[in-house]
């Protein structure tokens, strides 16, 4: 349990990977249908590797993700240390399931975490006109498997 | 619950009273090699464009671009005596004089992922003089403007956020009403206009430069719908931005030269 972690490198260029996907331009159609990459990456180093990947690091990662974006600093922070939360207290069931299974937690995981940032960005000002923005929980779930499986074969061979 | 009380106070310091720009400042460098890493596939696409050009093409291009220029300095010249006839007029009214704005030329670099925010990240910042508040036009129209400088970029609220409104007038007979966005790239509404307003469909919107944030006289939309309804106090009028507000590449700054004044602000903004 105490091994030290030596995916250091790995993991930071799993996340810039990832922001360069969350910022990447898209169609006005089609962008609330952009999978939180972020939030993906993160359930994956909070699901396998929980000794050395927990809230406070999923906090700082959300610090960044707020600079990225330009929302209110703190908001994704937040939201992803609640996912942290989450996945602690659900570990060692989540961890067991099957990875479709493993989807259909963090499409509600995710969702979760939208709902909270658009109520919170309505408490700033800037709110949501729809419900579409939802749609980006399906869309995560989706690739999840994707993710999960890419990673896990880098991550272990690695 | 220690991390949510700190994030949400964190965030309330940040809207309110904006005491970690420095701080975003300096990460939104060191996150830069993200932008960067976008915008590679295009810089390599136009490098590698301009590197297999022949003779014959730059040639041809150059031919052409001259011609243009002959065309645009003759109009600009035209457009020199109207304004100096203009000014004559204005200063028999007592009225103020119209002067040139200089332009800077940026490049976009990023969009604001948020599919209810209307936001570009541009790459000119403080160092040139850029200025929160600034007017941001392309080409055809006005695109909107300077909310947030850091450096060496800064950040562009469109006409079409739902949060945004620019004071305008109609081109033809100078009906002025304040124009909405709508949080649709391609719908801008003209609010509280009265069913009676004269406005028809094909009508050029220009900003009226009430309000003092937008210079008078730039094209911002032209209406595209006009609905009567009688139930409603107020017309339904759509328009459609002038500006490409989703396909520019390039955005023009303007730098607002006071009467009389040829100071920094105008030289820096004439510098590329």
């Amino acid at each position: 349990m105490t091994q030290s972690f030596h995916h250091s490198f790995f993991f930071i260029f799993s996340l810039g990977l990832a922001a360069v996907l969350t910022v990447m331009p898209l169609p006005e159609a089609y962008m609330v249908f952009r999978p939180e990459w972020i939030a993906a990456i993160m359930f994956f180093w909070t699901l396998r590797y929980p000794q050395h990947i927990g809230q406070i690091i999923s906090w700082m990662v959300g610090i960044v993700w707020d600079v990225l974006v330009n929302s209110p600093l703190g908001l994704h922070a937040l939201t992803l240390s609640i996912q942290a939360y989450l996945v602690a207290i659900t570990l060692q069931r989540v961890q067991m399931y099957p990875v479709v299974q493993q989807s259909l937690v963090v499409f509600m995981l995710v969702g979760i975490q939208l709902m909270v940032y658009r109520w919170l960005m309505a408490i700033f000002d800037m709110p949501a006109i729809d419900l579409e923005f939802l749609w980006a929980a399906l869309t995560t779930a989706l690739v999840w498997p994707l993710v999960s499986v890419v990673m896990h074969r880098i991550a272990y061979d690695g | 619950m220690v991390l949510a009380v700190i994030s949400l106070g964190l965030a309330g310091l940040d809207v309110r009273y904006g005491i970690f720009d420095s701080f975003k400042d300096t990460v939104g460098t060191g996150l830069a090699p993200v932008y960067w890493t976008l915008n590679a596939p295009e810089r390599l696409m136009d490098w590698g464009r301009d590197s297999v050009r022949t003779d014959g093409d730059l040639l041809a291009e150059n031919q052409e671009l001259k011609t243009r220029l002959l065309v645009l300095e003759a109009k600009t010249l035209k457009m020199a005596s109207l304004t100096t006839e203009v000014n004559r007029l204005q200063e028999l009214l007592n009225a103020s004089t119209i002067v040139d704005d200089s332009v800077l030329v940026a490049e976009i670099i990023g969009v604001n992922p948020d599919p209810y925010l209307h936001e570009l990240i541009i790459n000119k910042g403080s160092q040139v003089g850029v200025y929160v508040g600034q007017p941001v036009l392309d080409s055809s129209g006005l695109m909107g403007q300077i909310t947030s400088v850091q450096h060496n970029r800064s950040r562009a609220l469109l006409i079409s956020d739902s949060s945004h409104a620019v004071p305008v007038q109609v081109l033809r007979n100078g009906v002025r009403g304040v124009l909405v966005g709508s949080g649709s790239l391609d719908r801008l509404l003209l609010v509280n206009m009265p069913g009676t307003a004269d406005i028809k469909g094909g009508d050029m919107l220009v900003s009226s430069g009430l309000g003092g944030r937008f210079p008078a006289g730039y094209p911002v939309a032209e209406v595209s719908h006009v609905g009567l309804d009688p139930g409603k106090p107020f017309a339904d009028i759509v328009a459609k931005p002038l500006a490409a507000l989703n396909r520019s590449r390039h955005v023009l700054l303007v730098f607002r030269r006071q009467e009389g004044e040829t100071g920094a602000a105008a030289e820096a903004g004439e510098s590329p």
